[in-house]
C-alpha cells in the first residue's frame, strides 16, 4: 500500500481573525514538518496488588508554525504584527483553523474546524527574512464539515 | 529505484547560456574581445569553462509539497595570452580580478568610468533565479607553455534557487 503524501493533509487558518466571512490561508510554506501535538494528559497508577489503572484527562492540543516568514501583502502577517505590536491577548488572538485530509485526487476524506488562540513567539530572525513564528493553541468547539476549496461548512 | 540525480541538468544549461551572455557584457572587454564557451584559440582568447554541472546544495520540500532547491554552479574564466613583460601579466591579472569583482556586483573602475552590475540575468528555465556570484579564488597563473603562452584563470561560484510544486 502506498503511503499518503504529506501534502494531502492540509491546515488552513482564518486570517480575518473573527471577521464576518472567514478568509482561510493554507499553512505550510517553508515548513518541512508541521505537527498537531495532542499532548495527552494521561496518568498511569499501579496499586500494591500490581494492578494498573489509567486516567485519561483529555488533550492539550497545540501546534507550532516555525518558521513563518513575513511576505508582502499577507493579511496573516499583518494580524500577527498587530498582536505583537499591541501586546494583545484575549479575543484579538482568537481565530479558527480547518484541518483537511484529501485523497491523492484531491477529494476530501474529512475536514474539521476548531477554535484556536494564536500566540506569536518572536519577531525578527536571521538574514533569510523577517520571521514571526507562532504557536496555535486549539481551544475547542471542534466541528466536522465539508471543505470547498476556500470555505468550511459544518455538517 | 534509480539513484537521485545530484546535478540539475536543466539548470546547468540555462545558467551556462545566461552567464556566457553576461560575461560578454563586461565593460572591461575591448570591442575586439569576446568570451567563448569552453574553448580558447591556440594562442589567445578568453574562455568560460563550467567546472561541472550545477550540483544541488539543498533540496527541501515543505508540507504543502512546495520544493525549494539551491544549486551551486562553479565555473572558471581563462585568459590566454603571450605576455612579454610583467606589466602585461599584471594587466591580465587585473582584468580577471576586475571581472570577478564586477560579477560580485561591486563597483569597478575601468578607464575614467565606474561600472556596477545592478542585477543578474533572468534564467529561462523554470523558476530558477541567480542569487549570488562570488570569486572562489583571485586570478592566478594556471599554466605556462614553452612558446610563452600563458593561461590565467579565475574561479567563480554561482548559486541559484529553484522552486516548484511537486
Amino acid at each position: 500500500m502506498a503511503k499518503r503524501e504529506r501534502k494531502w493533509l492540509a491546515h488552513f487558518i482564518d486570517e480575518s481573525f473573527g471577521g464576518q466571512t472567514p478568509v482561510y490561508v493554507r499553512l505550510g510554506d517553508d515548513l518541512e514538518e508541521y505537527n498537531i501535538e495532542l499532548n495527552p494528559d494521561v496518568e498511569v497508577v499501579k496499586n500494591i496488588k500490581g494492578e494498573q489503572s489509567v486516567k485519561h484527562n483529555g488533550y492539550e492540543v497545540q501546534s507550532e508554525v516555525d518558521p513563518y516568514y513575513a511576505t508582502e501583502g499577507s493579511d496573516l502577517f499583518e494580524k500577527l504584527s498587530d498582536i505583537v505590536n499591541n501586546r494583545s491577548t484575549g479575543a484579538a488572538c482568537e481565530t479558527t483553523v480547518v484541518d483537511v485530509l484529501f485523497d491523492d485526487e484531491g477529494t476530501q476524506i474529512w475536514a474539521y474546524r476548531e477554535n484556536v488562540i494564536v500566540v506569536p513567539k518572536t519577531l525578527g530572525g536571521d538574514t533569510s527574512g523577517i520571521q514571526i513564528p507562532f504557536s496555535v493553541y486549539y481551544s475547542g468547539d471542534r466541528k466536522a464539515g465539508t471543505w470547498s476549496g476556500s470555505a468550511f461548512t459544518p455538517t | 529505484m534509480p539513484a537521485k540525480s545530484v546535478i540539475d541538468i536543466d539548470g546547468t544549461e540555462a545558467v551556462s547560456r545566461a552567464i556566457l551572455n553576461l560575461l560578454n557584457t563586461f565593460p572591461g572587454l575591448t570591442p575586439r574581445q569576446s568570451v567563448l564557451f569552453a574553448t580558447l584559440e591556440e594562442s589567445t582568447g578568453i574562455g568560460f569553462f563550467p567546472v561541472a554541472g550545477a550540483a544541488y546544495l539543498r533540496d527541501t520540500e515543505d508540507v504543502t509539497g512546495y520544493v525549494r532547491q539551491q544549486c551551486l554552479y562553479p565555473f572558471s574564466v581563462i585568459y590566454r595570452a603571450a605576455p612579454k613583460s610583467e606589466k602585461q601579466r599584471m594587466r591580465i591579472k587585473e582584468f580577471l580580478d576586475l571581472l570577478g569583482k564586477w560579477l560580485e556586483k561591486q563597483p569597478v573602475k575601468i578607464g575614467d568610468n565606474t561600472y556596477q552590475l545592478d542585477s543578474y540575468p533572468a534564467l529561462t528555465s523554470g523558476n530558477r533565479v541567480i542569487k549570488s556570484i562570488d570569486r572562489s579564488s583571485p586570478a592566478y597563473l594556471n599554466a605556462a607553455y614553452q612558446d610563452g603562452i600563458e593561461d590565467w584563470m579565475i574561479s567563480i561560484r554561482l548559486i541559484y534557487d529553484n522552486e516548484f510544486n511537486r
